[in-house]
């Protein structure tokens, strides 16, 4: 058995050196394909990301009547905690909004920065959620509360269309981007097949002349499935690689702002960050993946030359 | 050892072989002989079970060879030597890889194959050019090394299907030479041919074919 071993992973390796340009053909296919397919992941993940990052901004202002009891003012943030909803809840006092108010008037209108009374300005809370449905319905909630108070409530700001957009978009995108991912991963698949075969074909006479000479089907086969696997390891493990230092210049770029002024479009914006743990554990699952393709291409490619 | 039984093989209604009697004892060497498309290679490939017949039987060492299934067609083949026409040597395989390959098959150890490569290579004269590939050896070379691979596993019957038909008359003569020499040593061989001169010369048993029938069976030359 160990023999049996030995001898089928020496003809893989055989194979692979002995046909260079093919094998480098195959491996340049994989890399290429785990690439494009990376990469389109982790565009469709940064969009949701960046959108998702929107969608945590999004606030609900409640200004309350100036002169509204802090009771009152407390019971609606009762309210709001009772939701279970909220992930941020932001009280700014008539002092707070009234310091606010000077800093941003003081450089535009000075005059009328002088002309505001303290008393004026309503106190408020800022409600920030996790999603955007927990956002509208703390917003409807609200409303009600509204509805139903004496005044102490002056207004509610909600922008529901900015919010039903972005909505819509983390939906359409994140529905758009796995469509996209599973057609590629089909069509990169196929092409890893087809790459596969073609170097099969050319042992295909090697094949034929093992089998008169009496090799069973696992000795023609197994360096083939393994040479698959081969390429499977080798494709993912280059394209991770070129992925990590894209991901590095961008990152340290994207922070320093110097490579692209688009990019400081988007300051403040917190990109992904990947721990070396979890940049592995999607290694890992990647390698298994080529080597499950590489294989099962292989597989595929070989069973029609066994059936002969 | 090999004997053929009312064995008759059709392709689309056409009878390539028709009904096929013939006996051979160890140690024989017998010549198969007949024109292009007179059945001798059809005989060959269905000794090995390259194609299945379309009636009567096949016995070969124990086997009935019309009962093998898939999985006992290997070790049916590592028991038979074939040297082919077109030598089908492993391209990207060395002399030494090449006759190594059938040892391998048969699960001897790294020594042991070591050992029986290094000889059957010095046999058949090619111990200087063992890490030569096919395409670095004359046609002579490479027909060695097939035969060096056919005879490696110490097999029952060593079979050749024309194995001189693409070599020059004086290297032909070599390996018919070599041929011979095996046959010495006690290894059965059929060897199917229309070298006339070749047949003629060694003066061997002679099974001629003639459009799938056996029209003659008995010692002398190609005509005779």
């Amino acid at each position: 058995m160990m023999l049996k071993a030995e001898r089928i992973l020496k003809y893989t390796y055989q194979h692979i050196v002995r046909n260079g340009w093919l094998s480098f053909a195959s491996i340049a296919i994989m890399t290429l394909t785990f690439f494009v397919i990376s990469i389109f992941s982790f565009t469709v993940y940064s969009v949701n990301v960046i959108l998702h990052y929107y969608e945590s901004k999004s606030q609900i202002i409640v200004f309350f009547n100036p002169n509204a009891p802090i009771s009152y003012i407390q019971s609606v943030k009762k309210d709001i905690i009772d939701t279970g909803k909220a992930s941020n809840i932001k009280y700014v006092s008539k002092q707070q909004a009234f310091t606010n108010f000077e800093k941003v008037l003081k450089t535009q209108n000075p005059q009328l920065a002088n002309a505001v009374d303290l008393n004026a300005l309503p106190p408020s809370y800022e409600i920030s959620t996790t999603s955007l449905s927990n956002l509208e319905d703390i917003a409807n909630i609200l409303y009600k509360v509204k509805a139903q108070s004496k005044g102490e409530i002056n207004n509610i700001l909600y922008f529901k269309s900015v919010v039903q957009f972005l909505k819509k978009a983390v939906s359409i995108i994140t529905s758009i981007g796995i469509g996209l991912i599973i057609f590629l991963s089909i069509i990169s698949f196929v092409i890893i097949i087809i790459t596969i075969a073609i170097t099969i074909n050319s042992h295909s006479e090697d094949i034929e002349i093992m089998k008169l000479v009496g090799a069973t089907d696992t000795y023609v086969s197994g360096p083939f499935i393994i040479e698959g696997a081969f390429y499977g390891i080798i494709g993912v493990f280059i394209s991770s690689i070129i992925l990590y230092l894209i991901y590095l210049v961008i990152s340290t770029s994207y922070r320093k702002s110097v490579l692209l002024p688009i990019l400081s479009f988007f300051q403040g914006i917190p990109i992904p960050q990947y721990s070396i743990l979890l940049l592995l554990e999607i290694i890992g699952i990647e390698i298994f993946i080529g080597i499950v393709i590489g294989a099962i291409s292989s597989f595929i490619a070989i069973s029609r030359y066994l059936k002969k | 050892m090999l004997t053929f039984k009312n064995v008759s093989k059709n392709y689309k209604n056409r009878a390539v072989l028709d009904n096929i009697n013939f006996n051979i004892d160890e140690g024989e060497f017998v010549f198969l002989v007949g024109h292009s498309g007179a059945g001798k290679s059809t005989i060959i490939r269905l000794i090995i079970k390259e194609e299945n017949l379309t009636s009567g039987s096949i016995h070969f060492a124990g086997y009935d060879i019309e009962k093998l299934n898939k999985k006992a067609l290997p070790f049916l083949r590592r028991e038979i030597g074939v040297v082919f026409q077109d030598f089908k040597l492993l391209d990207r395989k060395t002399a030494f890889e090449n006759v190594a390959f059938a040892l391998e098959l048969s699960d001897h150890t790294n020594r042991e194959i070591k050992k029986g490569v290094d000889y059957i290579l010095d046999m058949v004269g090619l111990s200087s050019k063992s890490k030569f590939f096919p395409n670095q050896l004359s046609g002579g070379e490479r027909q060695r090394v097939a035969i060096a691979r056919a005879l490696v596993n110490n097999p029952h019957i060593l079979i050749a299907d024309e194995p001189t038909g693409n070599l020059d008359p004086s290297v032909s003569w070599d390996i018919i030479q070599l041929l011979n020499k095996i046959n010495s040593w006690g290894t059965t061989i059929l060897m199917a041919t229309h070298a006339s001169d070749v047949v003629n010369s060694m003066q061997k048993r002679v099974i001629a074919l003639d459009e799938g029938k056996i029209i003659r069976d008995s010692e002398g030359g190609y005509n005779e």
